[in-house]
């Protein structure tokens, strides 16, 4: 239902004037999600005013903006969306808000994209590219570019910016580091709601098996969910995770038919809302790793 | 595949008992109550019931998340709003019933579906059109127990009353029964079968699991209690059979149920001696 209406609105937006942007005044960037919200905020200081359109605990796969949304997206200087994917209503948002080069798709442009071979449809990109941390240094270096490239007389603060946030995400990368040594490898075993967390496993040699596929919306079978129950007992998994934004049943169910423990609630399709203690990349971060660590190093 | 592995080794799992009980016991009491609703000629009514629960359910996982209990109330409330709503316009104004139901359910349905857009919830829409059988809780088949344990209590009390009621409603009339508190038992009685069922089956395929059976077992039966009977029968081989292909083709579990249940009624329609489309037209007297 939802689908055939979004085209309408998206046409709707089509018709109304967009601002021409110049050089003038703040930068008006709209965001796509709460990890971008912050690279925005943290690059674009008081120099940006950022606007975020998918707020915590909305699941990013299946977001879909309201007719005030699409204004606010028509009137912004510049638009930061995840890409790979993530977005699955983007392409038909970017036909309708004006030029392609107002809609900067991050995840598009990253070194390391991983696949994952989708369930009969061959091989599907990973859209949570910003579990891996190098991916995260990327993304604020191309975010200043942008930034720079809309606001030439700005880039200077910009620059300085972005440097300040990527030595905190350099110090973040060591505690990572640090902490996930702990874990002996055969303990490296990830088993969650959906299959969110391949940037992490590669890059700390974690194996990820998950209940759902790439998209919080890909439906698990019966067939896949008694495979899964079979690999913990074979391998003796300690814990089972659950994600701040996907259906709690499979994975109580999970939990029932093993008698594993849950390790705790992971945010793995973005940050937390305010008060949670993952309502910043590092906490998100930190509380991800803290959990995992935490559950699978245990007796 | 061995026979172990084709029957057995699925229900090795906890989840998969519990889905395939959860069928089971709704198979029993959807097998009774689809009969009235066949015979009654209120099979669309129930469609447009199990529509008219999506506001109710939508706003119970807003306000106390998936408890089954909330969802439970939340879905009863609104069906029984349309059934009671309905039943009001068609005696207080010149709307007959058909018409009251059709416009209210889609209003209800339409109110579902905008509250499922408007809010952030991390509702999966398709789980609960379509069920999803990994996700029957203890709580759920707790409510399927009761439910179904309910249904077959009523038709065994007041056999006498729905059967009468059933085929000679003006006769039960004037010898005192009374008609209308039946007809809203019956249409409780539904309300109460589809919310239990909306976890395994989804609430747009939970009639399936009612009507089918029902309807094949009338293609075959002529007396009333051996159309109960074979209709429970033939609920119980879908859902049985249903979860199986659900298991091993990787399908979803409302959709398989329905499909071995849907092939047994077009099976019925076609090859019922007495009843059948081809014993009919071999007979030459197609209406």
């Amino acid at each position: 239902m939802k689908a055939i209406l979004a085209p309408a609105l998206f046409a709707l937006a089509a018709c109304s004037a967009w601002a021409v942007p110049g050089d003038a005044g703040p930068l008006r960037v709209v965001t796509l999600g709460t990890v971008l919200a912050e690279i925005a905020v943290q690059v674009g200081g008081s120099d940006a005013e950022v606007v975020n359109l998918v707020q915590p605990g909305v699941d990013p796969h299946t977001f879909n903006p309201s007719p005030a949304d699409i204004r606010t997206l028509v009137d912004a200087d510049l638009v930061l969306a995840s890409g790979l994917r993530l977005e699955g209503y983007l392409d038909r948002l970017v036909a309708s808000v004006g030029p392609r080069d107002r809609v900067v798709a991050v995840g598009d442009a990253l070194p390391l994209v991983l696949s994952t071979p989708g369930p009969g449809a061959g091989a599907e990109k990973d859209p949570h590219w910003w579990h891996s941390i190098d991916n995260m240094l990327f993304a604020v270096d191309l975010v200043r570019a942008e930034f720079a490239r809309a606001r030439p007389g700005h880039a200077e603060v910009f620059a300085r910016n972005a440097r300040e946030y990527r030595r905190r995400l350099e110090a973040l990368k060591a505690w990572v580091s640090a902490e996930v040594a702990v874990l002996p490898p055969d303990r490296r075993q990830l088993v969650t709601s959906h299959d969110a967390f391949g940037y992490f496993a590669h890059d700390y040699g974690f194996s990820i098996h998950a209940i759902n596929g790439l998209s919080t919306e890909s439906e698990a079978d019966a067939r896949h969910l008694a495979g899964l129950i079979d690999l913990i007992r074979r391998e003796r998994i300690h814990a089972v995770f659950a994600e701040s934004s996907a259906n709690p049943r499979l994975v109580a169910n999970l939990l029932d038919e093993t008698g594993v423990r849950l390790g705790g609630t992971l945010y793995a399709d973005g940050l937390g809302p305010p008060g949670s203690g993952a309502e910043t990349y590092e906490a998100m971060y930190r509380h991800n790793v803290l959990a995992i660590v935490g559950a699978l190093s245990g007796p | 595949m061995s026979l172990h592995d084709l029957l057995i080794a699925p229900f090795t799992y906890e989840f998969m008992r519990r889905g395939l009980l959860s069928a089971i016991l709704l198979g029993v009491s959807g097998g009774l109550l689809g009969c009235v609703l066949v015979l009654r000629r209120l099979a669309l009514m129930g469609d447009a019931l199990s529509h008219s629960l999506l506001p109710g359910v939508a706003a119970a996982w807003l306000l106390f998340g998936t408890s089954t209990v909330a969802l439970f109330f939340g879905g009863l409330i609104a069906g029984l709003l349309t059934a009671l709503g309905s039943a009001m316009i068609s005696r207080l104004t010149r709307v007959k019933e058909d018409a009251a139901f059709g416009s209210l359910f889609i209003v209800f349905f339409g109110a579902g579906v905008a509250l499922i857009s408007k809010l952030p919830t991390r509702l999966n829409l398709a789980d609960f059109l379509f069920g999803n059988v990994l996700g029957v809780s203890g709580s759920d088949l707790r409510l399927a127990l009761a439910v179904s344990g309910c249904t077959a209590a009523v038709f065994i009390i007041f056999y006498r009353s729905i059967l009468l009621e059933t085929f000679d409603p003006v006769f039960h009339r004037a010898t005192g029964g009374r008609g209308g508190l039946v007809h809203m038992g019956f249409l409780t009685l539904t309300v109460l079968n589809l919310v239990a069922a909306m976890q395994t089956m989804g609430i747009v395929l939970a009639l399936g699991l009612f009507l089918l059976p029902a309807v094949s077992a009338y293609l075959w039966c002529d007396r009333f209690i051996s159309m109960l009977l074979l209709s429970v029968g033939l609920a119980l081989l879908g859902s049985v059979v249903g979860i199986l292909v659900s298991f091993h083709a990787g399908l979803a579990s409302g959709a398989a149920i329905v499909l071995c249940l849907g092939f047994v009624f077009i099976a019925s329609a076609l090859f019922s001696p007495r009843h059948g489309a081809l014993g009919a037209l071999r007979r030459g007297d197609a209406r």
